[in-house]
């Protein structure tokens, strides 16, 4: 048994709530050991200390803080706030109406549960026998307007640039040409062709039709968003020539990033110069 | 005159036996349905393509290099499914696809194609090689990377797009509704058409020269403005107001000559004359006008005979001559 764990048990030898068999070996280790029969002393000694300190009195002030306290809870139970007061009236309410007894109230909760639901079925409207009525004029117009509707994005999708072949593409674009006043539908057509028609031929017919609606700021901002993308020299000259036509200042760092790219196509790059001198 | 399918593709293969040294046997392969649009897709990266339209209702192709059928054994009992130097050719939905190349690596091929001559050709051929297309009167589709292109008594729409390559070609007729579009990187365009086709025409190179030998009666074409530096916006403005002014003169003619036919037409009917009513003609719309160039390059946009088809031709560093075709019955 070594010092340390002698003096750590002091503590419960002290008390008394150490067990027999414990009790024995420290007790012959005090005889021998110098070191722990210190220990022991001073521990005796700080114990005899500690009982002889005063106990602390409460100040006078708590008293009369206590007595506070203890009237203003008394004056709140004589005269209630109205929350309190109204609550109070509920409560008071409702016991009175309902019974306070569990068994009672769970039967009065079944009760009210089967009530309900035989109530509903019986007041429910039931479901009407299904006729089969002819639309009126009005929502046979309606649903005439919508299978048009449905029948025009039928022909956006047919003239998807992948499901066709390049001759009707090209057919598509050179009807959109021709139209006198494109609407935005057809602008939109001919700018997909633009960016995305597999064919440079269908994307030049494609730039050309949209120079006549060059003054429109769609039409521009979509042929500038093409020309970074394009790859075929004859398309992005003729693109170099559209926005230089359309006197569209934005274009510029377009241009020159163009006139500076080494992997362009040189003829590209010196149109592009040309291009850049006159806007 | 439709003769029994069997004879002419014999007499084809005959004649190509001759002409081609051939290592394999000519492959036929019919189109499923004889009466629906039949289409004709070649995909040949590396080799030589020459199509032929005759009065047949299969495609037959005659070529030195060996057709790969994975679905067919060979004597030992393996399937070829993976072979250095095969071409592909199958059938689906109408659509006979040559696939050359794109199966795996292999050399320079050439085929020689006939086929019903109003197939609809899609053709691409990526390196190498010429591609001749003869006596077709469906709408051709061609894409050559590398090669000639040269097409022959062609009959229907055609959009051409070459790189590095002569574009040749000559139409026996020219339709209203198919139109005609050639674009070259670095090649010279050379379009042979009949002589009284109606066609609007643009035209647009950046270092090449324009050439035609039709009459100025014939070929009214306008050059659009182009300058390669300082533009002078009033003149351009008043260019434009000019041709406005003269596209709105055009169209008050024709519109006082439908008028003209309308009351014909009113006053013979009152006068109980069995006077047939002459169909009214759609007043032309307005051509729009073509993208000027600014860059040096030219652009000339015109009307051959009146107007009528789109015939569109487009160069980078290439001549452009537009030739006519007088018929012989005159």
């Amino acid at each position: 048994m070594n010092c340390q764990r002698i003096q750590d048990s002091f503590i419960d030898y002290q008390t008394g709530t150490l067990p027999e068999h414990e009790t024995a070996p420290i007790r012959a280790h005090l005889k021998t050991c110098l070191a722990c029969q210190r220990q022991w002393a001073d521990l005796q000694q700080t114990l005899l200390t500690l009982d002889k300190l005063p106990a602390p009195e409460p100040s006078p002030r708590l008293r009369a803080r206590f007595n506070a306290m203890l009237d203003e809870a008394r004056a709140e139970l004589d005269a209630p706030s109205p929350f309190a007061l109204a609550r109070s009236r509920l409560d008071s309410f409702f016991a009175l109406l309902l019974p306070s007894r569990p068994a009672v109230q769970f039967a009065l909760t079944v009760v009210l549960l089967l009530g309900g639901v035989l109530a509903g079925a019986r007041l429910l409207p039931q479901p009407e026998p299904v006729v089969v009525t002819q639309p009126n004029p009005a929502t046979q117009r309606e649903l005439a307007d919508l299978r048009a509707q449905v029948e025009s994005m039928n022909q956006l999708v047919n003239t998807h640039l992948l499901t066709q072949p390049a001759n009707n593409r090209l057919r598509g674009v050179l009807a959109a040409f021709n139209e006198n006043d494109a609407n935005d539908r057809t602008l939109a057509e001919l700018l997909n062709s633009l960016a995305f028609d597999p064919s440079v031929n269908v994307r030049l017919t494609a730039l050309e039709a949209l120079y006549a609606y060059v003054d429109r700021a769609p039409v521009r901002a979509g042929v500038m968003s093409a020309l970074p993308r394009e790859t075929s020299p004859l398309v992005q000259v003729a693109m170099i020539d559209f926005v230089v036509a359309a006197r569209d200042r934005e274009a510029g760092p377009a241009l020159n990033r163009l006139a500076r790219d080494p992997a362009v196509d040189a003829v590209v790059r010196e149109a592009a110069r040309r291009g850049l001198a006159q806007l | 005159m439709k003769m029994k399918p069997t004879l002419p593709s014999l007499l084809a293969v005959a004649v190509l036996a001759f002409a081609l040294p051939a290592n394999a046997e000519p492959v036929s392969i019919p189109f499923s349905d004889a009466n629906a649009p039949r289409i004709f897709r070649a995909i040949v990266v590396n080799g030589e393509l020459s199509i032929r339209g005759t009065d047949t209702d299969v495609v037959t192709i005659d070529s030195d290099i060996e057709d790969t059928d994975s679905r067919s054994r060979r004597a030992d009992g393996l399937r070829v499914i993976g072979s250095s130097s095969t071409y592909s050719l199958t059938e689906a939905d109408n659509v006979v696809t040559l696939d050359y190349g794109q199966l795996g690596s292999g050399g320079h091929g050439e085929f020689d194609v006939t086929l019903p001559r109003n197939t609809t050709l899609e053709l691409e051929i990526s390196i190498g090689g010429e591609m001749r297309v003869s006596d077709i009167d469906g709408d051709v589709s061609i894409k050559n990377l590398n090669g000639e292109i040269s097409l022959t008594n062609l009959g229907g729409g055609a959009i051409i797009e070459s790189m590095n390559g002569e574009i040749e070609a000559s139409f026996r007729q020219v339709l209203p509704d198919k139109p005609l579009s050639f674009t070259s990187m670095n090649g010279e365009i050379k379009v042979s058409i009949p002589a009284d086709t109606s066609a609007n025409v643009r035209f647009r190179t950046q270092n090449g020269t324009i050439l035609t030998d039709f009459d100025e009666d014939e070929l009214a074409t306008k050059t659009e403005p182009g300058r390669a530096f300082s533009p002078d916006m009033r003149s351009e403005l008043s260019q434009a107001a000019r041709e406005i002014a003269q596209e709105a003169a055009e169209i008050a003619r024709e519109v006082a000559v439908e008028v003209q036919a309308a009351v014909r037409v009113a006053r013979a009917e009152r006068s109980g004359d069995n006077y047939a009513p002459e169909a009214p003609r759609a007043p032309r719309a307005p051509r729009p006008p073509s993208i000027p160039t600014h860059t040096g390059g030219k652009v000339i946009s015109g009307a051959l005979n009146g107007g009528g088809t789109d015939l569109q031709i487009a160069t980078m560093n290439g001549d452009i001559v537009l030739r006519k075709i007088e018929s012989d019955d005159d």
